[in-house]
């Protein structure tokens, strides 16, 4: 089976005509501890940060993952039981349209876009005037650029954007599967840089957030902390905008705008 | 044009016969197709409760009753006339049939017969196969076997399946796909259809507020069931000899 097209609402017609299209990022793996939650709150951040108050759904339950550092922001839901399925999903689309970060751990991946798919979820997102944009961190093992390829093959989803943590690594010999990987990357891909341990140890503090760290309203760090910290943070709130600029300018394109 | 009579029935209960005439009414209201309904688990029908402006609760054995689906089937400005037979009275709903005549004019042509024998997952629900087996020939015989609140079904033994459909010289078999239970619960709470209820339309035609969530997961297993309902002519020919093709009542 080929990888099926990605149809952003404005081709589809529906949806709101803002100036931004609202987005529901789904930040997901089939592996555990490779950077999901990371990656989610630096998504709500940067949303923060340009002011597009984003929600974010923190599926790790009970525990909760992203909980404990944005928790003004964040929703614990359960998605392995319909309540939690309902509280997420008839919020997204019950609600005005809004941008959205779903944390998904990896024991929920398949079982979340079985139920995406079964709920046609996408098309009535879509409808509702979302782009859905899917991150997959993709792990070491092959299997994790197998399922990720599944995913990508999974549905009419609107934007699809592989993951690589170069501080987990990918699969050994990455020129052999350069070909499979550049299949799933054709709207653009995030790397992670490597973060210093004294980093990372910064940022794992409960309720560090990026943006008020960005804001200067958090205790400053050392500077070489507070320095590469910036530079991560630039590089990759720059792809992010690359990704979300390419959906728009996608968009625009298609209605013959631009 | 040739009407069409459909018997929904089992003699064991609670093997969703009503749910499979509801999902039948709902199919054919989709696709446009007139039909007619009667509810004979009187006095308060619960297949009446959801469509209230095309179904008559009936008692079969009241004569005057049986002239109601019987006499009219002809007369009747729809093609389809289902009957949603009680509980434990598919044996004797047959036997009457056989006695006035009606199976043997569904033989000889006069109209399209089905009857569409749920059964569940149980062995006692295998045995009226056999009790029924008389009944059957020159009629479309469908057997639905029913999943829709349960989690699992019992294994079809070849052997064992061979037995019971051994008296049986032809069916077409559907398997009834599982709803999830809340979704099951809710669309019966509000007494809508099933296609309402993904419009997301209330009883009284007002606008809804069901779960997307459930409206999807109903979706699906609508359309699940129409791929089951595809595979049988006797719904299928309803669909090519389309008349009248005003809405449905519902």
């Amino acid at each position: 089976m080929g990888p099926c097209p990605r149809i952003s609402p404005e081709q589809q017609g529906g949806g709101r005509r803002g100036l931004v299209t609202p987005k529901i990022h789904v930040v997901c793996s089939d592996q555990a501890r490779n950077g999901k939650t990371l990656l989610s709150r630096i998504i709500a951040d940067d949303l923060t940060l340009i002011g597009r108050e984003p929600m974010i759904f923190d599926a790790e339950y009970p525990a909760g993952g992203i909980r404990a550092f944005l928790p003004e922001r964040t929703r614990l839901v359960d998605l392995s039981k319909i309540g939690g399925r309902m509280a997420m999903i008839d919020t997204i689309l019950g609600t005005p349209p809004r941008d959205y970060v779903i944390d998904l751990p990896c024991r929920l991946l398949l079982e979340t876009f079985e139920l995406f798919d079964q709920i046609d979820f996408v098309g009535e997102s879509r409808n509702a005037g979302f782009s859905m944009i899917v991150l997959f961190i993709i792990d070491r093992p092959f299997s994790s650029l197998r399922t990720a390829r599944q995913i990508y093959n999974s549905g009419q989803l609107d934007r699809y954007v592989p993951v690589r943590n170069l501080a987990v690594g990918h699969v050994s010999d990455f020129s052999q599967i350069a070909n499979l990987y550049g299949e799933i990357a054709e709207d653009g891909e995030i790397v992670l840089s490597v973060l210093e341990r004294k980093v990372v140890d910064f940022i794992e503090q409960r309720g560090f957030s990026f943006s008020a760290f960005l804001m200067n309203r958090y205790v400053q760090p050392a500077p070489d902390i507070r320095h590469n910290l910036r530079v991560f943070l630039n590089d990759v709130f720059a792809q992010m905008r690359e990704v979300h600029g390419r959906i728009e300018v996608h968009g625009l394109r298609r209605m013959g705008l631009v | 044009m040739k009407p069409t009579l459909i018997l929904v029935g089992a003699d064991k209960g609670g093997v969703g016969k009503t749910t499979i005439s509801r999902a039948i009414l709902d199919y054919l209201a989709r696709r446009n197709i007139m039909t007619r309904a009667f509810d004979t688990e009187n006095p308060r029908g619960t297949l009446h409760r959801f469509y209230p402006n095309i179904t008559e609760v009936i008692d079969l054995h009241h004569v005057g009753d049986q002239m109601k689906i019987l006499d009219t089937l002809d007369t009747a400005n729809v093609r389809l006339t289902l009957v949603d037979l009680k509980a434990g009275n598919l044996g004797r709903a047959l036997d009457t049939f056989e006695k006035i005549g009606v199976l043997e004019a569904a033989r000889a042509g006069h109209f399209d017969l089905g009857l569409v024998h749920v059964i569940g997952p149980a062995i006692a629900s295998m045995d009226e196969i056999g009790e029924i087996a008389k009944y059957i020939h020159g009629i479309n015989y469908v057997v639905a076997r029913n999943f829709v609140n349960e989690t699992s079904f019992f294994e079809w033994d070849p052997k064992t399946y061979k037995r019971y459909f051994a008296r049986v010289k032809e069916q077409d078999e559907i398997d009834i796909p599982k709803l999830n239970e809340m979704a099951y619960e809710q669309v019966d709470l509000s007494g809508v259809t099933f296609k309402d209820f993904i419009d997301n339309k209330s009883a009284d035609g007002t606008a809804g507020n069901f779960s997307f969530v459930l409206r999807g997961y109903v979706r699906r297993w609508c359309y699940e069931i129409d791929q089951e309902f595809e595979r049988l002519s006797l719904l299928q020919n309803l669909l090519v000899q389309r008349a009248p093709t005003a809405a449905a009542a519902e």
